[in-house]
């Protein structure tokens, strides 16, 4: 179970990162980084839990005989 | 106590996801299935252990192994369907998620069709010509 | 038996449990009346397994028998000549038997007429018959031995030969009455001519023989 509970922070902390850098950059008018940055942001999460979904889905082939 | 340990996973990831969707919505939808997922791998263990029991007592009373792979197909098939849907339902996507249960409905009745096709063969034997 | 039904109730049982289980382990209940319809499904073929078995069987048990069947064919279809002589062995027994009745018969006739009409004794009577090509016996030749009652003399027997109409070769002499007497071969006259009459023979198929009384 404390598998992977540091993850949930670390995607809400991305999460609240991302924004506040977006908030800056977009204070500062480069609106063009802004949404680089958002978007990096959202991929590295994604990443993370594609990773998490393969797992997943790996352990219930596992469990439910899919062995096919 | 894992249930504690669940419980308390789900709250701060309820919290942490109402304090990101005022940002970002996209990181909050991430975050709420990172979530669905930790907890249903933590619940997977258990289910496993379920059904090896269940296997082991099919098995000492020689029941027919295509049964049980059948039927834990089937559970397996449900299970994945539903993830897929709620996540999708999560995301607003209402129609993707209905589709994606159709789609569990009819490979759950793909599964009975030997089955259905055996009963059905067998009675038709039965009666007389 | 017992343990095959235990084996058999023992399978619904667990198959009714695991149902319950995963009733109660699937997620939502869209799902629900699907994976229950299932499970109704393979709880119907558990319970209906042995006549599954049964049915298996029987048509094995069919195969066999046409296989069986076939090798059977083959065996009898291939020495179709030792049928035929089995059979044409069979005809011929048959026919034997068929003569061997008649002759007695016929003997037994002659000797109850003889013996009632001439009043003598018969101490042997004696019907060859043949075989014609169409199948139907005919009359070889009679042989008759007779032994006069009355008088203290041997009669000499007579021995007649009928033969068929056709012309069957005889090898019997009308007579070979070594008569005697005059009675006697009067007597043998007589007999022959009786006989003629009643079996529709000629002559030369007729052979008496009278013996004299003891």
């Amino acid at each position: 179970m404390p598998y992977n509970v540091d993850a949930v922070f670390q995607i809400a902390g991305i999460g609240i990162i991302v924004a506040m850098i977006h908030t800056v950059l977009k204070q500062m008018g480069k609106e063009d980084f802004a949404h680089w940055v958002t978007l990096f942001g959202f991929g590295v999460v994604l990443f993370m839990i594609a990773m998490l979904i393969q797992d997943l889905f790996q352990t219930i082939k596992n469990v439910f005989l899919f062995r096919s | 106590m894992e249930i504690i340990q669940v419980v308390g996973i789900g709250i701060i990831a309820t919290f942490l996801v109402l304090v990101i969707k005022e940002q970002k919505p996209v990181f909050a939808f991430l975050l709420a299935t990172f979530t669905g997922i930790v907890i249903f791998i933590a619940l997977a263990g258990k289910i496993a252990e379920v059904i090896r029991v269940l296997e082991h007592l099919a098995t000492q009373a020689r029941v027919n192994n295509l049964f049980f792979e059948t039927i834990l197909k089937i559970v397996g098939i449900a299970y994945i369907a539903e993830f897929g849907a709620q996540v999708t339902r999560d995301a607003g996507q209402g129609s993707i998620a209905s589709k994606i249960e159709l789609a569990g409905k009819l490979l759950i009745m793909v599964m009975a069709i030997p089955i259905i096709t055996v009963i059905i063969e067998t009675v038709i034997q039965i009666l007389p010509a | 038996m017992v343990e095959w039904l235990t084996d058999w109730i023992k399978q619904i049982i667990l198959l009714v449990l695991i149902a319950t289980f995963l009733d109660l382990l699937l997620p939502n209940h869209s799902m629900e009346r699907y994976v229950k319809l299932v499970m109704g499904l393979i709880i119907i073929m558990a319970i209906l397994s042995p006549i599954f078995k049964l049915i298996k069987n029987d048509l094995n048990l069919a195969n066999l028998a046409t296989t069986i069947q076939h090798k059977w064919n083959m065996k009898e279809m291939s020495p179709i000549r030792d049928i035929k002589e089995n059979a044409d062995k069979l005809q011929k027994n048959q026919d034997q038997l068929i003569q061997k009745q008649t002759e007695k018969s016929m003997e037994k006739i002659i000797k109850q007429n003889i013996q009632t009409k001439f009043g003598v004794e018969v101490v042997q009577a004696k019907v060859k018959t043949e075989l014609n090509r169409n199948h139907v016996l005919e009359i070889k030749q009679i042989e008759v031995v007779t032994r006069t009652k009355s008088i203290n003399q041997k009669s000499p027997t007579k021995t007649k030969s009928m033969e068929p109409v056709a012309p069957v070769h005889v090898e019997i002499t009308p007579t070979i009455i070594k008569p005697s007497n005059q009675v006697d071969k009067s007597l043998a006259k007589e007999i022959t001519e009786y006989l003629k009459q009643s079996w529709q023979v000629t002559t030369e198929q007729i052979h008496i023989l009278i013996e004299a009384p003891r």
